[in-house]
């Protein structure tokens, strides 16, 4: 299904697991991906010092998610239950690799969940993580931890969101910069067989979408692709997302900074969006 | 006393004379569309059919064989050409009670209809239902109800969260829940840390924990409820959608049925159910059926190929009876009148081991096929299928059909079933019987006169005038038209007529039992096929006689030859003291064939009684101890009036193994015991039947004809003498219909036919002495039978009064 460039090499892929459905969806994406560029999957799982250290407080409970009991928080019950986690999470990642037939590795570490998270990112090509730990958070908005990591992520990064796969047709926001132009190349790798590739040019003249539609054409050159163009005059957020959702795209593609988008606007962009959202660097 | 006439060969068979048709063969017969011979039925019939009341139902009374269901057909059917067509009856589900499926009538033909609009309905439903709920309005509205929950949550949550932010503490998640924890530089404290804090501020800071906590558990508390509301109102949109889906759909069926209050009532319910249940089927069989296990869903919706998926198969129509193709009301001959082929079953289907049904599986009884027309059973087969009998008699007596499993009625067992709701019953019922069988439940079933009060008796003989020969040569004509035999010639007509009254052995009657004349029918034009004939001929009517005589006769052949091999003794000439020639008749299904017994008597001096040694070793029935003793009341009247009669006598029918039955003896037993005890021998060449009265008198018995058949062909076998016959009771001279070699015989001069009225003519056919009558003396003249007896009698009677004295002397 996937084309072979040679100019995107994906060797690794770490996927940020806890126990949310978020980082289940994050999981299925990540071996996907990791099947998809024959790339090797490392699955993460931090236990939070955060935690721990809260545990040895004498003051320390809990409220149960559905009973919404007070409970004492205790050291020793909560290294048990960490225990358990770690362990049906990593037969949940052995299950999934294995069934997609993707080489794999499980580690686990403690500590802050961001810094660590960050740490094994440095050596992977793509993180992909859920969009926060919880659920209750609102929809499509990220969580702390991940925004954490999002801003530091030294590649490429891949959010998901509880119930989403990487979808079709994928959309990739094209603004001219070198970034954008490995979107480009990110969004082809996506497509499958017959998928359409919708770019959308921040352009607030007709002269520079002119430019950019041209650079894009460069760029496709002999390549049998399906395109869809849409340009977008005004760069806020709420119109992108509408641009976005108009076009019914199942997966999108962002340059991880943007000339004419501000980082603040980028990550607004995430906290609306839905779909999966790739960030190129 | 008046000599005895023998009879003559024209008084021994009753010719029906072929020249007096007026036609050559049945061909220029036209068909008779009357029924010959059944007066009385007929009327029973019409009476029964006309009369509208309670209970009046037909029974028709009549041995196999007499056209019962013929007649009982034929009225039928045509009373039911004019009556009105009944309705048509449907089984529909009850939403508020589904094991008591509602009843709906329509008029004939609209049943159907009914059943296709439904079925229509149905499969636009699913259709109908995806537009609705994958239409944008339903998803968005839907989207925006579950958005609105989430919404709320995490509204609240970040409130808390802020809040939680504003005193630095964060919210955290823990395995199993979510915790509190206070922050320095993004990280939790430690516990040293809050150790090395103020008292005042360390305490401060716990209350706020305390506080966040308190405020958590009211946000957590709440959630379920909010997710209810966010239920309901999906459920609502849900139910307004569905309802906007379907509305028109039923409208337009109300619209189309609503002169049927019952329809419009049940679309209703139908409209209420699809709403409720809209979601369940759009979303496919795995949630389909609430109260079923899933396995048994999957199962069942595999399985019902009529009625489609299981949630669709309750809006489906089971049509019970349709009338929709009939002409006039129905006419049902039940051949199997089971309890469930009666009133109806419900089925059930076996699944996943346990048994499953619906109203789809309510299927018909006779009574439901026959409500509003006609029912025709067999007595005997209603009568000997279990419960069957009490099915039938509780429709009858409630005017009502319940479907209700023998367990059921019984209470024996309890799976899940059915009550159907009853259906109003308006049939009459002909129940076709023996007399017997007739009797029996008039006299031990006090329902069966309430419930059939019609009999119509059907006869098995008719007069055999004029007028009635002609009729049955057309009902002949008829009969052998719709066998599609060959027509008869006016000759094979008149023998058919000749046999129908040798069927009943009768020359003024001829028998009405059509069994057995088409059988005569049917054989006889095969042997006129076989013999080239275009026609059926007397010849071909008389072979077919012989060989239906001759496939069956093969037991008369072995007794006929035992006879004259002198296995078993018969002298058929000579004279003999004490013994006679007696004839009974062997009946083996439907042939009968006479044969001769030799019987015995002996005298001696006793005290006057008269041993039937048949009677002694219990070989002899009732009716034949009753013939002895009457002939011992004769003798003791007649000769020993003035003294006792000090004679024993025995009586015995010789090589006689397997029982004697009946009284047609008792005449030649008296014979053989006057000649005993007069010690006059008896001619061997003549043969006697005839019962015997108190006075004498010789009475009639049955099977003349095949007695006086069965002696002359014995004789025959051995060689005719001339002087060999039979004594019959005159009274039986009307019921001759011998075969045409007897008839023969007796013209010729080689065989005798006596009719004899009294004892005393045939004492002297059989001595060949006068028997005597009492002069003014009172005494028989001397040289008389009579006078013999009365002699040897009074002989006896002063012997033993010698006895006697000689008794009491030596005992003096």
């Amino acid at each position: 299904m996937s084309r072979d460039r040679a100019e995107l090499i994906i060797r690794r892929i770490l996927v940020a697991l806890d126990a949310s459905p978020h980082s289940l969806a994050a999981l299925e994406a990540a071996v996907e991906l990791a099947s998809r560029f024959g790339a090797e999957l490392y699955g993460l799982y931090v236990e939070d010092i955060n935690l721990l250290r809260l545990a040895e407080l004498p003051f320390a409970q809990e409220v149960g998610q559905f009973s919404a009991n007070r409970r004492r928080l205790d050291v020793q019950e909560l290294e048990r239950q960490i225990r358990a986690q770690t362990v049906r999470i990593r037969r949940i990642f052995r299950g999934t690799s294995q069934r997609a037939e993707v080489s794999w590795t499980f580690s686990v570490s403690r500590g802050r969940v961001d810094r660590e998270v960050l740490a094994a990112a440095t050596e992977a090509d793509v993180l992909v993580l859920g969009r926060a730990g919880w659920s209750w958070i609102r929809p499509g908005r990220a969580g702390s931890t991940t925004r954490a990591v999002l801003a530091q992520a030294p590649g490429w990064a891949l959010i998901l969101q509880e119930g989403t796969c990487l979808g079709q047709p994928v959309g990739v926001v094209y603004d001219g910069s070198p970034l954008a132009q490995k979107a480009l190349e990110a969004a082809a790798a996506l497509l499958e067989d017959d998928g359409q590739m919708t770019v959308l040019f921040l352009a607030d003249d007709p002269q520079s979408f002119e430019s950019l539609k041209a650079q894009v054409h460069a760029w496709l050159g002999e390549q049998d692709i399906q395109m869809r163009y849409r340009t977008l005059t005004s760069f806020n957020v709420p119109s992108l997302v509408d641009a976005l959702e108009t076009e019914g795209c199942g997966t999108i593609v962002l340059p991880a900074r943007s000339a004419v988008l501000s980082d603040q606007a980028l990550r607004a962009l995430l906290d609306e969006v839905r779909v999966p959202v790739l960030l190129v660097r | 006393m008046t000599p005895i006439q023998e009879l003559e060969a024209g008084q021994l068979y009753q010719h029906t004379d072929p020249a007096r048709f007026g036609f050559e063969t049945t061909e220029e017969l036209e068909d008779l569309d009357q029924v010959v011979g059944q007066p009385r039925a007929v009327e029973a019939m019409k009476f029964g059919m006309g009369i509208k009341a309670r209970g009046y139902n037909i029974f028709a009374v009549g041995p196999p064989g007499t056209g019962k269901r013929t007649v009982v057909t034929q009225y039928f059917e045509q009373q039911a050409k004019e009556a009105p067509v009944p309705p048509d009856w449907c089984y529909v589900n009850n939403f508020e009670e589904s094991h008591r499926p509602k009843v709906i009538q329509l008029p004939a033909g609209k049943g159907i209809a009914f059943r296709q609009d439904m079925d229509e309905l149905v499969d636009s439903l699913g259709t109908a239902l995806s537009a609705a709920f994958e239409s944008e309005e339903y998803q968005a509205r839907r989207q925006s109800i579950a958005s609105e929950l989430q919404e709320r949550q995490s509204e609240y949550f970040q409130d808390l969260q802020e809040k939680a932010q504003e005193k630095g503490v964060a919210l955290l998640r823990t395995p199993a829940g979510l915790a509190f924890a206070p922050i320095r530089e993004g990280e939790v404290m430690s516990s040293d840390e809050v150790q090395e804090l103020p008292e005042e501020e360390r305490k401060q800071m716990e209350s706020q924990v305390e506080e966040l906590q308190t405020e958590l558990q009211k946000i957590v508390r709440q959630v379920p409820s909010w997710q209810r509301e966010t239920q309901d109102r999906l459920r609502e949109l849900n139910r307004e959608m569905a309802n906007f889906a379907v509305g028109g759909l039923i409208d337009e069926i109300q619209e189309r049925y609503s002169d049927f209050p019952k329809i419009v009532e049940h679309l209703d319910g139908v409209q209420k159910d699809i709403v409720e249940n809209a979601r369940d089927f759009l979303a496919g069989p795995q949630q389909e059926e609430g109260n079923l296990p899933a396995a048994l869903r999957g199962a069942m919706s595999g399985q019902s190929g009529e009625g489609g998926s299981l949630v669709l198969r309750r809006y489906r129509v089971n049509l019970l009876v349709d009338h929709s193709q009939a002409e006039g009301a129905p006419v049902v001959h039940e051949d199997n009148p089971t309890y469930q082929n009666l009133v109806g079953r419900v089925e059930h289907i076996a699944q996943m081991g346990a048994l499953v049904t619906d109203f789809n599986l309510i299927k018909p009884g006779a009574l439901h096929r026959a409500n509003g027309g006609f029912l025709i059973i067999d007595a005997r087969k209603i009568l000997t299928q279990p419960y069957a009998w009490e099915g039938l008699k509780r429709a009858l007596r409630s005017r009502e059909i319940r479907i209700e499993s023998v367990g059921q009625m019984l209470s024996l067992i309890s799976t899940i079933s059915l009550e159907p709701e009853t259906i109003p019953m308006n049939t009459k019922v002909a129940l076709l019987g023996e007399p017997m069988l007739y009797y029996l439940l008039y006299q031990l079933d006090p329902d069966f006169p309430e419930l059939f009060k019609v009999q119509a008796d059907f006869a098995t003989s008719m007069d055999r005038n004029d007028e009635n020969q002609e009729l049955y040569a057309r009902m002949i004509a008829s009969l052998a038209r719709r066998e599609e035999l060959m027509p008869l010639d006016r000759t094979g007509v008149a023998r058919v007529i000749e046999h129908g009254a040798r069927i009943v052995s009768d020359t003024q009657k001829v028998s009405v039992q059509m069994r057995d004349i088409a059988d005569l029918l049917r054989e006889a034009s095969y042997w006129a096929s076989q013999n080239g004939h275009d026609v059926i001929t007397a010849a071909d009517v008389q072979e077919a006689i012989d060989a239906q005589i001759y496939r069956s006769d093969q037991l008369r052949e072995r007794v006929e030859e035992a006879i004259e091999r002198d296995i078993v003794l018969i002298d058929a000439r000579g004279d003999k003291i004490g013994q006679i020639n007696g004839l009974s008749v062997i009946q083996l299904g439907n042939f009968a064939f006479g044969r001769p017994n030799r019987i015995t008597a002996r005298a001696w001096m006793g005290k006057g009684n008269v041993v039937d040694i048949e009677r002694e070793v219990e070989l002899g029935g009732p009716i034949h101890s009753k013939g002895v003793y009457i002939l011992s009341a004769f003798l003791g009247e007649r000769y020993a009036e003035e003294i006792p009669l000090s004679l024993s006598a025995s009586l015995v029918f010789e090589q006689s193994y397997s029982g004697v039955e009946g009284d047609s003896a008792s005449s030649a037993e008296l014979y053989a015991l006057l000649s005993a005890i007069a010690e006059v021998p008896l001619k061997q060449s003549l043969a006697v039947t005839g019962s015997v009265n108190q006075h004498g008198g010789v009475q009639a018995i049955g099977g003349v004809n095949q007695k006086i058949e069965g002696f002359f062909d014995v004789c025959r076998a051995e060689g005719l003498t001339g002087d060999q016959g039979v004594l019959i009771p005159a009274s039986n001279v009307q019921h001759l219909m011998l075969r045409q070699d007897v008839v023969d015989a007796v013209k010729e001069g080689q065989f005798h036919i006596y009719p004899v009225e009294n004892v005393d003519q045939g004492l002297e056919l059989l001595t060949g002495m006068p028997a005597g009558e009492r002069d003014e003396e009172d005494k028989f003249p001397e040289g008389t039978v009579n006078r013999r007896i009365e002699d040897r009698l009074v002989a006896i009677a002063e012997k033993r009064q010698a006895f006697a004295k000689d008794e009491k002397e030596e005992l003096g």
